[in-house]
């Protein structure tokens, strides 16, 4: 769903972001000046050990967090000195979110969690007219992301990819412009996960204008994203054009790396 | 929609909320219970407080009420005012009595067979036409209803009904026609057809310094039945001008007796008779309400229903207090989906409402519920009383130390409605602060719980 009004979209624009935690004995600093441009279309792996601040850097990204220096722009808006009423809009109607664990609401169906960021989307009359063909949305989402047959079921009689597709469905039912993902495939096994990645990739590919940004520890997805961030000492470069880092041969360096 | 559909599920998937729902259920009954009853008991205790107390009361001054023109005078005066239905000269005077049939062995020994007994004299007319008789006739059972409704006080020696009932060495005697209080009668073995001598002392005469013993013989035609034992216990009633001529008294009334409209309150009464009175020589302080002159009574009654919102007010916290509970433990069980939500775009004040909605459906359901079983208990109280008494063998409800027979209850819509508004706006009260804190809740940290 584009932004409104007839400004062309200009991506995220980051510039020396920082974010610290202070308390009352020390003062640690997880990201010292990160810059990025992300261009509409674009899809980004954030790769890095372990407490680097990568899933800080994308609950900052989410405007889930607020930075402690710095400016974060998304389509020219400086989100950072945004109020709060507008930073919610902008991540209801504009940011879809994907987490490791899933982040199901354990009440509702398959459906219902897809739904539910429709719902939230418009006023309760408008849902109302329009909750036939909405769902209909749902379902076809639903399908495409091979949940057909479990629609009624909440996600607790639901597998781990399972859960993790209902996610990806809820992220993109409002055809998000920025679709977050922080290790999606983390707690699914190896055969599973090749199956979400595949389906992250061909949604976005679905998705052209699309900016995907994900977390991840595994070198082999990021490979096949366009390009690979690799946070280190609270700043973010960009390897993928660095030698090592795009081919097999990088990866045994990236594993000891990571 | 998305945050109705959140809190119900929310509502659903927990058993724990069906308890604060119990609770707000609970708490609505019992207030719906309690207070009809309560209303049920104080209006019956309203009627005993009031006795026989007519609307309005206006005493005669002493040293006038003894010109029969005056009290005539006075009677045409009020009956002339504006929402006034009628008027009737009361006299009261003591005596003694005794049963001649048959003397009671307990009391009898005691005062020589004597009883205390207040005399009532009755304006028989003004009350037939009033319908004042109704509640003296009532009583049913053989030997204790007078013989004609419409005349509580007809006795003719020459017909056969009293020459099977009346002693006939005191038949021909100047009987006095006498009504007495049902309890009483059953307790003195008195029956339609009983003879009792009555002794008095009337007023001191003139020219001696005593006071003339007075005695008659009186006939029992009826038994009357109020809502005041204790009247009924103490009181007779005689016709007004046979008790004159036995208390040899030369004043026909001592007070009159006012009755007002349906509709009029007895203080508008009250204020019209002493405007219309105030020229003829009567003072306010001798024209009074039933409320003026029960009003200590009245004011104990009013802090009773005072307590007793009290104690109504508490069941209303506690029921919110369960409330609280149970929200703050839902907030902190669900602070991973506060996130999700926030993180879906979700405002804070989304978030809060979602759990106001729970507290409002927790609260709107057992509030309705709570209505409804309350209001079946009530109309049923009574069933479900001997149901428990059956039961259990406990009486809770003993209608020996009551005047009515069964449990009273009166529901009062608007008091009702308030506790049940009170009810819910506390019960949101309550919900404020488990919400409020959801709301607050560091989205970040959220969603990193395991």
């Amino acid at each position: 769903m584009p932004f409104e009004g007839s400004e062309p979209r200009r991506g995220v624009r980051i510039r020396g972001l920082r974010r610290e935690y202070v308390s009352a004995r020390d003062r640690l600093e997880i990201l010292r000046g990160v810059d990025l441009d992300l261009e509409p279309g674009t899809s980004a792996a954030i790769v890095g050990k372990s407490g680097a601040g990568k899933s800080t850097l994308l609950h900052l990204l989410g405007l889930l967090d607020r930075p402690s220096g710095g400016s974060l722009e998304i389509d020219g808006i400086d989100v950072v000195v945004a109020p709060r009423p507008v930073r919610n809009r902008l991540r209801l109607e504009h940011i879809g979110f994907v987490f490791q664990f899933y982040h199901l609401l354990e009440e509702l169906t398959a459906e219902q969690n897809v739904l539910l960021a429709g719902m939230m989307h418009q006023s309760p009359l408008r849902w109302w007219r329009r909750r036939k063909e909405e769902r209909e949305r749902a379902r076809a989402l639903l399908e495409r992301v091979g949940l057909s047959d479990r629609l009624r079921h909440t996600p607790s009689k639901l597998s781990g990819g399972e859960r993790q597709r209902v996610a990806i469905a809820r992220a993109l039912f409002c055809q998000p412009e920025f679709l977050l993902c922080d290790e999606p495939t983390g707690n699914l096994d190896e055969r599973t996960s090749d199956q979400i990645e595949n389906l992250l990739l061909e949604l976005a590919a679905e998705h052209p204008d699309m900016i995907l940004v994900l977390v991840t520890h595994n070198l082999r997805l990021a490979h096949r994203l366009n390009r690979v961030l690799l946070l280190e000492a609270g700043r973010l470069r960009d390897v993928s054009n660095e030698e090592g880092w795009g081919g097999p041969a990088g990866d045994s360096l990236a594993a000891s790396t990571l | 929609m998305d945050r109705l559909l959140v809190a119900s599920r929310y509502l659903i998937g927990r058993p724990i909320c069906l308890v604060s729902l119990l609770g707000v259920l609970v708490g609505v009954g019992s207030i719906v219970v309690v207070d009809s009853v309560m209303n049920g008991f104080l209006r019956e205790q309203m009627k005993v407080v009031r006795g026989t107390l007519p609307d309005v009361t206006v005493r005669l001054p002493k040293g006038r009420r003894e010109q029969a023109q005056f009290v005539q005078q006075s009677v045409e005066l009020v009956e002339q005012v504006p929402g006034v239905v009628s008027v009737a000269r009361r006299l009261e005077w003591p005596s003694l009595y005794q049963n001649t049939d048959q003397v009671n062995p307990t009391w009898g020994s005691r005062y020589g067979g004597y009883h205390f007994l207040q005399l009532v004299g009755l304006d028989l007319e003004v009350a037939r036409e009033k319908d004042e008789l109704m509640h003296l006739t009532a009583v049913q059972g053989e030997g204790f209803r007078a013989p004609r409704l419409d005349d509580p006080f007809w006795y003719d020696p020459h017909d056969q009904f009293w020459k099977d009932r009346v002693d006939p060495s005191k038949r021909f005697a100047p009987l006095i026609p006498v009504l007495f209080g049902e309890p009483m009668a059953r307790l003195m073995n008195l029956r339609v057809g009983s003879v009792v001598s009555f002794a008095t002392f009337g007023e001191p005469l003139p020219e001696e310094e005593r006071f003339p013993r007075r005695k008659r013989y009186a006939v029992v035609t009826g038994t009357y039945r109020t809502e005041d034992s204790v009247f009924e216990r103490t009181h007779a009633f005689v016709p007004r001008d046979r008790l004159q001529e036995f208390a040899g008294v030369s004043e026909s009334a001592r007070e009159l007796a006012v009755r007002g409209a349906p509709g009029v309150s007895e203080k508008e009464v009250r204020d019209r008779v002493r405007l219309a009175l105030s020229a003829h020589g009567l003072a306010s302080e001798d024209i009074q309400s039933w409320q003026d002159q029960k009003q200590l009574l009245l004011r104990a009654i009013e802090n009773e229903r005072i307590i007793m919102n009290i104690v109504l007010f508490f069941l209303i916290l506690v029921a919110g207090f369960n409330l609280l509970v149970t929200l703050s433990m839902m907030v902190s069980e669900k602070v991973r989906e506060i996130g999700i939500l926030v993180s879906m775009g979700a405002s804070s004040q989304r978030v809060a409402s979602i759990f106001l909605g729970c507290g409002f459906l927790i609260a709107i359901l057992g509030a309705v519920a709570g209505l409804g079983g309350g209001l079946l208990l009530t109309w049923n109280i009574n069933p479900v009383h001997d149901f428990i008494a059956g039961v259990s063998g406990i009486h809770l409800f003993d209608p020996q130390f009551y005047s009515f027979r069964e449990i009273p209850t009166e529901v009062d819509g608007g008091r009702i409605a308030w506790f049940v508004v009170s009810a819910l706006g506390c019960s949101m009260l309550f919900t404020l602060f488990p919400s409020f804190a959801a709301s607050r809740m560091e989205v970040v940290d959220a969603l990193r719980r395991e």
